[in-house]
């Protein structure tokens, strides 16, 4: 795949490092001539140092019809800027950019940016998936907290040991789709039988997650 | 816009050209409200400006309501920063496409990265320049 990436620092470093290894075509555009360095040495790549948020920079880049843009800087309408032209002068497929205001995630998807993270919901979330360890239930959000992925270990006491999923009336919003057996995994069918000591992984809405975390723990569908 | 409701007129930024704006607009009697993150930023305006001066990020909505931005017929995005206003126009825009937008950019680039729509209006100082040059030359 084709990746360009603007702006950013240490965390731009990881992310060359991680696409390098993958053998992706990467271009680094960086506005501060010392970071560009860095990220030059420590890569063996070039990096160019220049604006990203002018349209002269990225043309000197040759990044037309790439597969995705990922935009780095503190500044989060600087990465709307840069979103914006990659995809509208540049044909960029997809565009992915750092918001520093949580709030902005929705207010960028709503003006067309594919994919914005902000660092700090995704820190707090897993810092919540964290702190639910004791009650053994562990989440994962994606699609922008539209699709959860729920972790859970299940206990002896629980309603649904020792039945089969399709005796379970299970919630519909969500599905069971893999169960680690130690050492084994098992991709579950309806006359699986859940087992204690099993862990479950299940996908389903994201506004479903409490309804499924409480129905498996009690094994009654409220 | 309606010819005969009274204009109303909202400016972000109160850059050089902000302020020309908040004064002119405030002279003729036209009801104005400006807003900028910094406070120093208002020794700009005139002292006879009879606007609303609002202290804050515009980026962030509350400030727009804050500075009435349902009441403004027009809305000038004026601040110093092209990413700025590039943000603001998309912002405004997907909210009150139907207010009338005038916008500054620096960089004449960015022009047809902007939402269609002609209520979108651009002013570029690099264009009007040069088309002034022009006219000097004529002379």
């Amino acid at each position: 795949m084709n990746i360009l990436i603007c702006e950013g620092n240490k965390e731009a470093n990881y992310i060359i490092k991680e696409f390098k290894r993958l053998n992706h075509n990467i271009v680094v555009i960086n506005n501060d001539y010392s970071i560009s360095q860095f990220l030059s040495e420590q890569n063996a790549i070039d990096v160019i140092n220049n604006d990203p948020t002018k349209e002269f920079a990225l043309e000197n880049a040759q990044i037309y019809d790439f597969d995705f843009v990922i935009a780095l800087s503190d500044s989060d309408v600087r990465n709307f800027l840069i979103c914006q032209i990659a995809k509208q002068v540049f044909h960029i497929r997809k565009t992915i950019c750092l918001v520093s205001d949580p709030a902005m995630v929705s207010v960028f998807l709503s003006l067309g940016i594919d994919a914005p993270i902000s660092a700090s919901r995704n820190l707090t979330e897993m810092i919540k998936g964290e702190l639910d360890l004791d009650s053994i239930v562990k989440t994962l959000s994606l699609e922008n907290e539209k699709i959860s992925i729920i972790e859970v270990e299940i206990k002896s006491n629980f309603d649904c040991v020792s039945k089969m999923i399709k005796d379970l009336s299970f919630p519909t919003s969500g599905s069971i789709s893999c169960i680690f057996r130690d050492p084994n995994v098992i991709i579950p069918h309806g006359d699986t039988v859940i087992n204690s000591n099993d862990t479950l992984v299940i996908v389903s809405e994201a506004s479903s997650e409490e309804e499924i975390i409480s129905f498996i723990r009690k094994g009654k569908h409220d | 816009m309606l010819k005969n409701k009274k204009r109303n007129v909202l400016v972000i930024g109160v850059s050089k050209l902000g302020a020309e704006i908040a004064n002119y607009e405030s002279f003729n009697g036209v009801d104005i409200s400006i807003i900028d993150l910094n406070n120093t930023a208002f020794r700009k305006l005139d002292e006879r400006f009879s606007g609303y001066k609002i202290i804050g990020n515009a980026l962030d909505f509350s400030t727009l309501r804050k500075a009435h931005i349902e009441e403004a017929t027009e809305i000038c995005i004026v601040t110093n920063d092209d990413a700025t206003n590039v943000f603001l126009t998309f912002l405004i825009n997907h909210n009150y496409s139907d207010k009338r937008i005038i916008v500054r950019l620096n960089d004449e680039k960015k022009i047809k990265i902007l939402p269609k729509n002609e209520n979108i209006t651009t002013i570029c100082p690099s264009i009007y320049s040069f088309n002034q040059y022009l006219e000097e030359r004529k002379k």
